[in-house]
Formats: structure tokens, sequence, C-alpha cells
């Protein structure tokens, strides 16, 4: 079985609108293996965002090949996809997005309930790891009422939830004062190692791009090796 | 991780739960209270509504099949008429048989005023045999009496109209008929011997009733005898008709629905135009359900795309919303169903206060601005004739109103929901 699970090639992806179109990734390759952790590091706008959300199936690529694991991205239909983004993926965003009336625990277990995972095992699963990022005390707690570290917190927790395969972070330190950024930062590298996941994370941050085993540079559409 | 039906439901009403929760606030709470209350609304005065109109359109329905169509009438078997009798008897389907002749005429009183009626000759007992016949016969004058040759009973308002009383005398002239029947026939003078009255004013003024063996003198060797056949279930009558003319093949029956084809077509393109008028109530809540639907699915633009992300399929997600529409379609329903059968149980009542609001209310404007003419202020007696109709509910049309009011909401949720992820959710959370 191989151990490659991104493999992204020829990527393109061109924006066009009535006056203008313009490419941000232009014959893109990359290859992940299984246990890597990947940074990715570039300028606003270079196309970091644009190729976790290919990645992720949030969005769609002009050209090229994306496969992670058994998925060909630019094959799967409507329910495949939701297959791939739910047993494959665990999303970790540059802003929280945890959703507004849910508690921090509701927010953590949703994901495997949507799996199909019964509730009681949900809850159990999500306690124990909103305990392992340090917010048992704040389970109950709507994301209003939790600090922006605590709910970026939350988001980590909830993207190892249904045991994924690959964890995209998008910016996940991009929100946050220094101190919570590098708390974070240390948390995420942790929780991956912890439950051996593999990671494939875009930031601004050099000191948090260099705690991956390869850091990559995007200029010009293209990966280059940092 | 199976995602089953049973998993893919629990997660739905958890989310769809939530949010109804949360929504019971601020601008939402009022677009769903007002919505519900819609419904509740359109489904209380539908049920109400249609209990009256089954109520009114019984009423008279009733007395036609009691008293002038029958469920089967039954005829052409003058040979075998005395097996079918025997038949009859045997069948448990059939409440009661009743043998008559019919003919046209036009009735003269003694006051020379004239009026054209349909006569019926019926057995003398029939008003103690046939209890529903008794039932919709009222007798307010004199008796049911046509034991005694040459007596009638007539409808009030025939009796009116010819100026006749009990123990005057009419006379049938223009007896429709045979080449055999007198035009004028000195012995046709009949002694009114009762005079009644029906819940349908059309029998009340056209219908007189005398004995059987008067009608077979009377009526001409081209009389026929029929048979008016009543069952104790009268949508039973195409199961009857087949027996009947299996057993008896040269019996021609005719069923009350064909016999009344046009009137009870008339009544029904009524009761259906009603309905469609008062549903009209469902489309404008359903309106109002679409818009409020619409911008609960644009404020939670970002929600459904992080549930996309999650792996929620959108078919799943538009279920959250289509599940609000039917929570709000059946919170509005089922006080609807229960205030609609509380009233039209009560409508007697009900218009009994409305009559004497009205009256009080009329009363204090003229006392207000005339006192001298307060003693002339009456009841309203149209709400008097409205509290004397029986409402008649049933099942099925309470069943299909209250679904209606749902699906309408359900309907209106479900337009509102396609919209859902237009964007990529990429493009969602971006703008965000």
């Amino acid at each position: 079985m191989s151990d490659i699970v991104v493999s992204v090639k020829s990527l393109e992806k061109t924006y066009r609108t009535e006056s203008e179109s313009l490419t941000i990734l232009r014959d893109l390759n990359l290859e992940i293996e299984k246990g890597k952790k990947i940074t990715i590091v570039g300028e606003s706008g270079s196309g970091k965002s644009t190729l976790l959300n290919i990645i992720g199936g949030l969005d769609s690529p002009t050209s090229g090949n994306v496969k992670c694991g058994q998925y060909d991205l630019s094959s799967l239909d409507e329910k495949k996809l939701s297959e791939y983004r739910s047993h494959f993926l665990g999303l970790i965003f540059q802003f929280h997005y945890l959703l507004k009336d849910f508690t921090a625990l509701e927010n953590t277990f949703l994901p495997s309930i949507m799996a199909g995972l019964p509730k009681k095992k949900a809850v159990q699963k999500a306690t124990q790891l909103l305990k392992d990022v340090g917010l048992e005390n704040r389970l109950d707690h709507l994301p209003s009422q939790l600090s922006g570290g605590e709910r970026q917190r939350v988001s980590v927790a909830r993207s190892l939830m249904n045991d994924p395969q690959l964890i995209l972070a998008d910016e996940p330190t991009g929100n946050l004062d220094p101190e919570n950024a590098k708390m974070i930062g240390s948390l995420l590298f942790s929780m991956v190692e912890k439950y051996q996941k593999t990671l494939l994370l875009v930031t601004h941050d050099v000191n948090l791009a260099k705690k991956g085993d390869l850091c990559y540079s995007i200029k010009n559409g293209k990966l280059e090796l940092v | 991780m199976n995602l089953t039906i049973k998993s893919s439901l629990s997660w739905i009403f958890f989310v769809s739960r939530r949010f109804a929760k949360v929504d019971r606030k601020g601008s939402s709470a009022v677009t769903r209270l007002l919505a519900s209350l819609g419904i509740c609304f359109g489904v209380m005065t539908l049920i109400t509504v249609i209990s009256v109109m089954n109520g009114f359109q019984h009423s008279f329905i009733d007395v036609i099949m009691e008293i002038s169509s029958y469920h089967i009438r039954v005829e052409g078997g003058n040979k075998d008429f005395e097996d079918f009798e025997d038949f009859a008897a045997s069948e448990k389907s059939i409440r009661s048989l009743t043998p008559f002749y019919e003919a046209q005429s036009l009735v003269l009183g003694s006051s020379g005023k004239e009026a054209a009626a349909m006569i019926k000759a019926l057995p003398p007992t029939v008003y103690n045999d046939d209890a529903g016949f008794k039932k919709n016969v009222d007798i307010f004058s004199g008796a049911f009496d046509l034991d005694s040759p040459n007596s009638i009973v007539i409808g009030s308002e025939l009796a009116r109209r010819t100026g006749s009383r009990v123990g005057g005398q009419i006379s049938l002239y223009a007896l429709s008929g045979g080449n055999d029947v007198d035009l004028f026939s000195s012995e046709r003078l009949f002694t009114v011997t009762g005079i009644f009255h029906t819940g349908y004013a059309e029998i009340n003024a056209s219908f007189a009733f005398i004995g059987i063996e008067d009608g077979q003198k009377y009526f001409g060797s081209d009389a026929k005898l029929i048979y008016g056949v009543k069952l104790f279930d009268e949508n039973d009558d195409s199961r009857e008709i087949s027996r009947i003319q299996e057993k008896f093949p040269q019996i021609k029956c005719e069923s009350w629905k064909n016999y009344n084809r046009s009137f009870f077509g008339a009544l029904r393109v009524e009761k259906n135009m009603l309905m469609f008028l008062v549903f009209l109530i469902f489309v404008v809540v359903a309106i109002n359900i679409f818009n409020g639907m619409r911008r609960m699915v644009f404020e939670r633009r970002e929600e459904i795309s992080l549930l996309t992300a999650f792996g929620g399929r959108p078919a799943s997600i538009k279920s959250i919303f289509i599940m609000q529409g039917l929570l709000t379609g059946i919170s509005g329903a089922i006080p609807g169903v229960i205030l609609g059968l509380f009233l039209s149980i009560n409508m007697e009542t009900v218009f009994i206060l409305l009559s004497k609001l009205s009256y009080y209310a009329s009363l204090f404007a003229v006392m207000l601005v005339n006192p001298e003419n307060g003693d002339f202020v009456r009841e309203n007696p149209m709400f008097l004739l409205y509290a004397g109709i029986p409402p008649k509910i049933f099942l099925g049309e309470v069943v299909m109103i209250a679904l209606f009011g749902i699906f309408s909401s359900l309907l209106a949720s479900l337009l509102a929901s396609r919209g859902i992820l237009k964007m990529t959710v990429a493009e969602v959370l971006r703008d965000e």
C-alpha cells in the first residue's frame, strides 16, 4: 500500500471575472507521505489557502489532478465528496468557525455524529479530546464565552474527532496574539504527533513553519522547498 | 462509522432542534410565530367552514334522500316485485323498502290559488314504518293521516301558496300520466289531513303525499310502481344495485348519486369553491414562510458551509431547514385542528353569542343616537338561523385540511432551501 497521502499533479487554478483572469496556482505538484508534517509559507494572495481549499474539496481546480488516499477528487460525486470530507479530513481554519449556537463539546462532536458515530460515543471522544487541549472546564461554554485561543483549541480538537488521515490547517494562528499563536502552534503539532496524523499547514508564521518536517514556499503559483 | 438513515436523522434533528430553539428570539421568532398562527388560523377556519357547510348541505341532502330520491329507486319489475320484497327483507344492508307512485300535478286550493306539485302516493303506514322519513317530515299541523281515501298531506309552503289548511279541500288536475288520466276530474278532490315541514324549502313548496291506493286509482294505467330502497350506508349503493340486478335482471335500479347528479354536483362545486377560497389562506402563509426561511438560510450561510465542510451532504443540510418548516406546520396545524373542532362542536353557542353581541352593539349605537328607537332593535335572525344548522365533521376532511396546512409549510421550506450552497464553501468562508 502506498504511503502517499496527498498527490497533487499539474494543478492550475485561475479566477476569472468579466474583465480579467488571474492564475493563482500553475503547474503545481506536491506529494505528502503518511505521517509527515508539511508547512507552506507565502505572501498574502499567493494561493496558499486556495491550495488547501482544493485539497479539502471545498473548491475545484481549473486543471490538474488531486488525489488524497483512495479519493481522486476530480471524479468524486456529491456523496463521495461528503464521505471524503467527513472521514479523511480534519479542517482547521484561520478563523475558528465554530457554530455559534453550539457549545464547545457540541462543536467538537458534531462532525462525528454527522459521520454516523452514536452520540454517546461521540460525546466521550470529544470530552477526551477537549481534555487533551486543556478545555475540560469549558465543555458547556458557547464560542462567545471562549477566548480566541480557546476557540482555536476547540477547532484543533474538532479536527481530530473523526480520526482523519489528513489535517489541513489554514493559518491556524493567524488571528491570534503572539503568545496564543505560539501555544496553539505547539498544541497542534503535539496533537498531530500524539494521534499520528499527516498535517498540511499554511502559515505566515515562519517559526511555526519551521516545526514541519518539510517547509515549502509558494511563489508564482508553484511550490519551492525552503 | 456507517452513515445510516437513523444516524443521518439523528444529527439533522439535533441541529434543527438547536436552530429552532435559538430562533425563538428576535425577528426569526416573530416570523415563525406568525407563520404558525397563519396555519393555525387557516386550519381552524377551514374545519369550521367545512363542518358548517357539511351541516348545511346535509340538512337538505338527508331530506332529499329520505323523502324524495331514496338511496336506490327500483322500477320495472311489476311481476317480480313480490319476490323482490322478500329479497329486500333478507338483505342486511337495506334499512327500509317503500313502494310508491309519483306524478306531477297542479294543486288547486279552495281559495282558488294554484301551484305545481309532485304528488307522491305512499303506504299510509310509511310514517310509522320508516324512521328516516318520520325524522325528516315534521308535522306541524294536523297529522300524517292517509288512512282515509282522498286524504292528502301537503308541504307548508305549498299550503301557504294554495291557501290551504287542515280540513280544507284541494283538487289535483293536469296530472301527468297516460291518455286515461283526465285533465280535470271532480273525483280528485282531496281533504288536507296534515301539513308538514322539512329542512329543504323546495320539498315544502312542491310535495304532497296521498295514499298508495288513491295513487293507483288516479295516476292511470301508465303509472309505474316504484320501490324506494334505503340503505344503512348510503355509499353501499353500487354493491347493492349489483346484487339486485344479479338476482332480478329485468329490474331497473337507479342510485341516488345518479338520480340527484346535477343537484349534488352543484353542491359539490359550491363546497369545492369555498374550500379553494379558504385554501388561499395557506398560500399566503406559505409565501410568508418561504420569505422567512430564505432569510434564515441566508443568515446561516456560514453554518451551512461549515456543515458542508465537515461532510454534511447538501440533501441532509436542506433537511434541517425543511424540518423547521415541518415544525412550523405541525405547531400551527395541531392547535388549528383543536380550535376548529371546538368551534364546530360549539357552533350553536358561537352564533347565539354573535347574535347577542351584534344585538347589544346595535342597541348601544341606537341608544347613543336615538334612544326612543331602542325598542325596535331586534336580534339578527341570520345568526339564529345559522345556530340551528347542525355542523357535520368528517374525519377524512379534518385530516386532509391538517395535512394541507403542514404540507404548505413543508413545501415553502423545501422551495426556500433549494438555493442552499449555490456558492462554494470556500467562497462563503472567504467572504465571512
